[in-house]
């Protein structure tokens, strides 16, 4: 026996339905049949307060039906959901790293240091003698490329501390010291081997990557450029 | 304690519980639980739980025509359900056990 629904009861139906329209349609079917009998059992004003939103519904159902985690992405279609599933788990990841570590006092002179440290290392990469400039950073034997890419990389360092969306700040932030500490990693264990400086000793270029030169660099930086 | 942190571990327990007793259609499953006092469950929780149930092999379901409204969903226990409800049900006298000497030690 078909049984009409009222049309407050068949729009909360239709919308639920829309909600697991990536289900196969068979599931949504018996789904669909099972609200419908179960919105039969109340009144029209009171779905909401009893259910939820057909959104909340279909999330709250896809959760105990163990389709889906409790991020939830009911709201979207499915093959975007499934799209995004990976990417928003990894930045999900990426920020919760990024909240756990705190450093109240090292981390504004990271912030202003890690892009010399990211051209000094690139530096090192390419040519090993660019540790003889320490702590000018200098790329390919040019301590104007170095000091001018150093520059570049410190005011996206900075940028990037201070953007104003909280998600770019935390990610950006956390992809950029990533990225520093693979180059300085890279750099310890050059994988690139330069035939000149083949017999150079490591040391100068481990002491440079982890030299406190923190504070060196601003005061070192301008007195060597009056030189 | 928040109670439906609580729910979402035992539902599935509960659900198997209340359907011991006999087959029943959604609606009145959760007015059962309410009944028995686990008042917080929802009711697309409730339905999402009959789905995996049921997907799992745990139980029948039927559909049965009603005379005031829509025909119903009739869920039961079969073999399998009924097995796990026996395997559920030690579990959680063991997990409440524990949690109770743990609580009492906590008081004296």
């Amino acid at each position: 026996m078909k049984i009409t629904l009222s049309r407050i009861k068949a729009e909360y139906v239709e919308q639920v339905r829309t909600h697991l329209a990536d289900l196969p349609a068979e599931d949504v079917e018996e789904i669909v049949q099972d609200l419908e009998a179960h919105l039969a059992e109340l009144d029209d004003g009171d779905l909401e307060a009893e259910l939820g939103t057909p959104s909340q519904f279909a999330r709250e159902f896809r959760v105990s039906a163990g389709l889906e985690s409790e991020g939830g992405y009911g709201q979207l279609s499915g093959l975007r959901a499934k799209a995004k599933r990976p990417f928003r788990r990894l930045t999900a990841a990426a920020t919760r790293l990024a909240g756990q570590v705190r450093w109240p006092s090292v981390r504004p002179i990271w912030i202003y240091t890690r892009g010399w440290l990211l051209v000094g290392a690139i530096g090192v990469l390419y040519y090993e003698e660019a540790i003889r400039h320490f702590p000018i950073p200098s790329i390919e034997y040019s301590t104007l490329a170095g000091l001018v890419l150093t520059g570049t990389a410190t005011a996206l360092s900075v940028w990037l501390d201070r953007a104003p969306n909280r998600g770019v700040r935390r990610l950006g932030t956390s992809i950029y010291s990533l990225i520093v500490a693979i180059a300085v990693v890279l750099s310890i264990f050059n994988p690139l081997p330069d035939p000149r400086t083949q017999g150079v000793e490591q040391i100068p270029d481990s002491a440079d990557v982890t030299a406190p030169g923190v504070t060196i660099t601003e005061d070192a930086v301008a007195a060597q450029l009056h030189d | 304690m928040d109670l439906t942190q609580l729910l979402k571990g035992v539902l599935d327990t509960a659900v198997l519980a209340v359907l011991r007793g006999g087959r029943t259609y959604g609606y009145d499953l959760v007015r059962q639980l309410r009944e028995a006092g686990l008042e917080e469950v929802g009711d697309a929780s409730v339905y999402g739980t009959l789905r995996r149930l049921f997907g799992g092999g745990y139980l029948t379901s039927e559909i049965v025509p009603s005379e005031e409204g829509p025909a119903r969903r009739y869920y039961g226990l079969n073999s399998a359900g009924r097995d796990l409800l026996e395997r559920s049900s030690k579990s959680w006298e063991e997990f409440a056990g524990v949690m109770n000497r743990l609580l009492e030690e906590e008081e004296e």
